[in-house]
């Protein structure tokens, strides 16, 4: 595995997966780019550590999330320096009356619903999108979030659930017409 | 469990279920150029502006072995004294030098104290408005400069 000439192959078969968290988490295809050769430069510098390949699929989203949340929290002090400092007492305010999806039966997202969740998650704004995506596609719980991030634990609950209520509301019309 | 949290709770769940229905992007045809080009610029750097760990076998046993034998030496035998470089005794006839590192540092405190003491409060009280008003002016230019730069972000 660790031989120089397989790391190509390496490449090939990680770089979806490492592209994909840096894009959900930046929402920005040129820095998810830039995030993901600059995870694969830091895998070719430690490639003989890596062992037999057993943990470089969890080593890679380690160093890709944190290189992501590096960048979110260089570009937020940059920023947020005269701006955002006033929006610190809204964002604490309690989380909106959103009705919780009682019917929802399972079923099997469409291709255009697919497309219209990512443009979603795409969309929404960076607080909401890195919360959510570090809850359900990267597995931690709020506690380990609000470390990451250095923000408060109300806060990430208040992000994620804002989220999820924004992602619902972008498909509920679609529910609606097809069914699901 | 109140109102809320098995609300929460419920969210979470059709969370979990629509969004683990998404499948992983698929990385631009761009990326895996760009990282054997990056790779390749690694590959050319001479082994000793790579990270240690990369350089060859010989060399991280003798640099280890040498760095150990040198604070090994040192822990032994104590630092050896700095040379004086510069000493105003080689330039000044005479001049016998007797004021050490510590007394030249009290000297310009000294210094200091006595031209602050004598300029006044008011004169320093400006003096640390204008350097404070600098220091802000400059912070501006820099954020407005950021601004512009990462505008389309």
């Amino acid at each position: 595995m660790n031989d120089p000439a397989n790391f190509d192959n390496f490449v090939l078969n990680y770089q979806d997966m490492v592209y994909s968290t840096a894009f959900r988490l930046l929402g920005n295809e040129a820095e998810a780019e830039d995030v993901a050769q600059e995870t694969f430069v830091r895998a070719w510098k430690h490639w003989a550590e890596l062992g037999d390949g057993t943990t470089a699929g969890g080593w890679l989203k380690t160093v890709t999330r944190n290189l992501c949340l590096n960048h979110l929290q260089r570009y937020r002090n940059r920023w947020t320096l005269f701006t955002d400092l006033r929006r610190s007492d809204d964002e604490e305010s309690a989380e909106p009356e959103i009705v919780a999806p009682d019917d929802w039966e399972e079923a099997t997202l469409t291709a255009d619903q697919r497309s219209i969740l990512n443009a979603a998650i795409g969309a929404l704004p960076k607080d909401q999108r890195v919360a959510l995506v570090l809850y359900h596609f990267e597995g931690l719980d709020y506690v380990a979030i609000a470390e990451q991030l250095k923000v408060s634990l109300g806060k990430v609950k208040t992000d994620i659930f804002r989220a999820r209520a924004a992602l619902r509301k972008k498909l509920q019309p679609l529910r609606e017409t097809v069914g699901v | 469990m109140n109102e809320q949290e098995h609300n929460d709770a419920k969210m979470a769940r059709w969370a979990d279920e629509v969004l683990g229905q998404l499948p992983i992007q698929s990385a631009p045809a761009t990326l895996a150029p760009r990282i054997r080009a990056a790779v390749a610029r690694l590959k050319v750097l001479p082994w000793y502006r790579r990270p240690w760990l990369q350089w060859p076998l010989g060399w991280r046993l003798l640099s280890l072995g040498l760095a150990s034998g040198v604070s090994a030496a040192m822990s032994y035998w104590g630092l050896p004294a700095a040379p004086t470089v510069g000493s105003p005794a080689d330039l000044v006839p005479g001049y016998h030098p007797t004021v050490t590192l510590a007394g030249a540092f009290a000297t310009v405190a000294h210094g200091l104290f006595q031209a602050v003491s004598h300029a006044g409060t008011w004169t320093v009280a400006i003096g640390l408005a204008v350097a404070g008003a600098l220091w802000c002016l400059s912070l501006g230019l820099g954020t407005v400069c950021w601004r512009l730069s990462i505008r389309d972000n």
